[in-house]
């Protein structure tokens, strides 16, 4: 590798930097790590490569690969880009199972409708804040959890159901649950990987119940066993294992070695809400983080059913698609924004 | 025949008409009910097409490409630029009796700042107010999300109406909706005409 190689690198992230450095965060946290990426790309930049040994000059790419990777989902993560309403829900449900303040989700997104995913490389390889703060004395307080969504789907709300599953992949690798679980079963490689899909699965539908096989069941339909899921069929019958509290053989020791190991208990962390008020149109009043979630439920439970009220008045499928996204929408940003009033407000 | 608080309280109160969220009770006043400035605003800018083209022409840039969107949390401030349009909606969800209709306008305090808003809602209305917030004022303005920025008064019908009896284009929206007056049926009928 050549020092002109690495300052063509350097050239490329300093154009994705100047354009990115004024982002308006909703969070103050992201605002933190940006400022520390700026300064961290002004350190890469006064350093001269010339008779760099290769070996640094590798890790200097990393870093800036790094720099990268961190701006991309900084820039999908401003207020009008994020899907601010489903990221928080996401994050009452984090803050139940990591308190720290130290994890923030960021998304990236796509144009491929199926790149739903999560990846650890921000939040939880600590090889680089670690080579970071040695070489160049940054430290970053925070780390982000990168969650890849479609770009279509940004603010859909039956569709962004998944990222729970996501989330649920962070928690579980966070703490490595289905890791340790699989040194103490003796799982095979795929054995470990289906493990963490299925606790990812029942991860969501503590929030979302059924709605996580809603979407699961048209995006991955009939999919069988591969090397990295389990099918699908067998995916939404542990889902309904858990909600319905049956006994499973996996499902037991998923939940054995959440408790154990997190000191948290896997189990319904939501309050079915009646759909009365989508029903009448309107969006509905949430008075907790239980039934906050359970609004997901609400929406798919109407959309994968005859709505007699929607049907009276002649609300066509693209129209009935749009209100009940619409009134999920409304009903997390209202009980959002009861909650600052509230703050702020005295009685 | 035009409601005053002690009427329109007690709609409210019974769910007949619904506002969501209502921050504070005191948006209600002797002869109307404050409304508030929201989070979402779409922005109009001038691009590649030199105009809007509202004829119905299929082959039409779409009007919402005529506009950015861009968000802002309660208490985030936004700026509106001299004689820039910018559309927004109301914090509140509402939704209106089948007898009752609401006449929107600015309140006072921001009609002189130059901010003009007049407006019809139709009974039976569920969703957010669209905005047109135009600046007609020589200078930029900054105004706070959530300020109380609108007044709606309210009117009792005679009878009732069906809000759904015919094509409905902005029902239930919960940000700002632009225009679809390039859908508009006769728009259609109108266009026949042109090639004749």
């Amino acid at each position: 590798m050549s020092p002109e190689l690495i300052t063509l690198h350097l050239s490329q992230l300093q154009k994705s930097i100047e354009k990115s450095k004024t982002n308006k965060y909703a969070d103050s946290r992201k605002r933190d790590y940006h400022d520390n990426i700026l300064k961290l790309f002004d350190e890469l930049n006064k350093i001269n490569y010339d008779g760099f040994p290769e070996t640094s000059l590798v890790l200097t790419k990393k870093i800036i690969d790094f720099c990268f990777v961190s701006v991309e989902f900084l820039d999908d993560s401003t207020l009008v880009n994020i899907p601010h309403e489903i990221i928080y829900c996401l994050e009452k449900a984090l803050n139940e199972w990591d308190d720290s303040n130290q994890y923030i989700i960021v998304t990236s997104l796509h144009n491929d409708l199926n790149c739903f995913s999560f990846n650890a490389y921000l939040s939880l390889n600590e090889t680089f804040y670690d080579i970071i703060e040695a070489l160049f004395s940054i430290s970053f307080n925070h780390r982000l959890i990168q969650i890849n969504l479609p770009k279509y789907l940004s603010q859909d709300y039956l569709a962004n159901v998944v990222l729970y599953h996501e989330l649920g992949h962070f928690v579980d690798m966070r703490y490595k649950i289905t890791e340790r679980l699989s040194n103490a079963l003796n799982l095979t490689v795929v054995q470990k990987e289906h493990y963490g899909e299925f606790f990812s699965d029942v991860f969501a539908a503590q929030y979302i119940g059924e709605a996580s096989n809603s979407y699961l069941n048209y995006i991955a339909y009939n999919v069988p066993d591969s090397s990295t899921h389990p099918s699908t069929n067998s995916r939404i019958e542990m889902v309904r294992h858990f909600l319905n509290c049956d006994n499973d053989k996996v499902l037991d020791a998923l939940k054995t070695a959440a408790q154990l190991i997190t000191k948290k208990e896997l189990r319904n962390r939501r309050k079915v809400i009646t759909d009365a008020d989508f029903r009448a149109f309107i969006p509905t009043i949430i008075t907790n983080e239980e039934e906050l979630h359970s609004i997901f439920e609400v929406g798919w439970g109407l959309w994968l059913s005859k709505v007699a009220e929607f049907e009276l008045k002649n609300i066509s499928k693209f129209e009935k698609y749009q209100i009940l996204n619409n009134l999920i929408e409304k009903s997390i940003s209202n009980y959002m924004i009861l909650e600052k009033w509230n703050k702020y407000v005295p009685y | 025949m035009y409601l005053t608080k002690d009427e329109i309280f007690p709609l409210y109160k019974s769910g007949e008409l619904i506002i969501r969220p209502l921050l504070s009770e005191e948006q209600f006043g002797e002869m109307t009910l404050d409304l508030r400035l929201g989070t979402d605003f779409l922005v109009s800018f001038q691009g590649r097409e030199p105009y809007i083209d509202a004829t119905g022409d299929v082959a039409a840039r779409p009007i919402s490409s005529f506009f950015q969107e861009t968000k802002r949390l309660i208490g985030e401030t936004f700026f509106l630029h001299p004689h820039q349009t910018v559309l927004c909606s109301t914090l509140e969800y509402l939704k209106l009796p089948n007898d009752v209709f609401v006449s929107i306008s600015t309140r006072s305090s921001f009609s002189r700042l130059g901010l003009l808003i007049s407006s019809i809602v139709q009974p039976g209305y569920c969703g957010c107010l669209s905005l047109e917030l135009t600046n007609h004022n020589n200078n930029a303005i900054k105004i706070r999300v959530g300020s109380a920025i609108l007044q709606a008064r309210f009117f009792k019908l005679s009878k009732e109406t069906n809000y759904f009896s015919g094509e409905r284009k902005y029902a239930c929206q919960v940000r700002p909706v632009p225009s679809k007056a390039n859908l508009d049926k006769e728009i259609s009928i109108l266009q026949k005409m042109s090639f004749k």
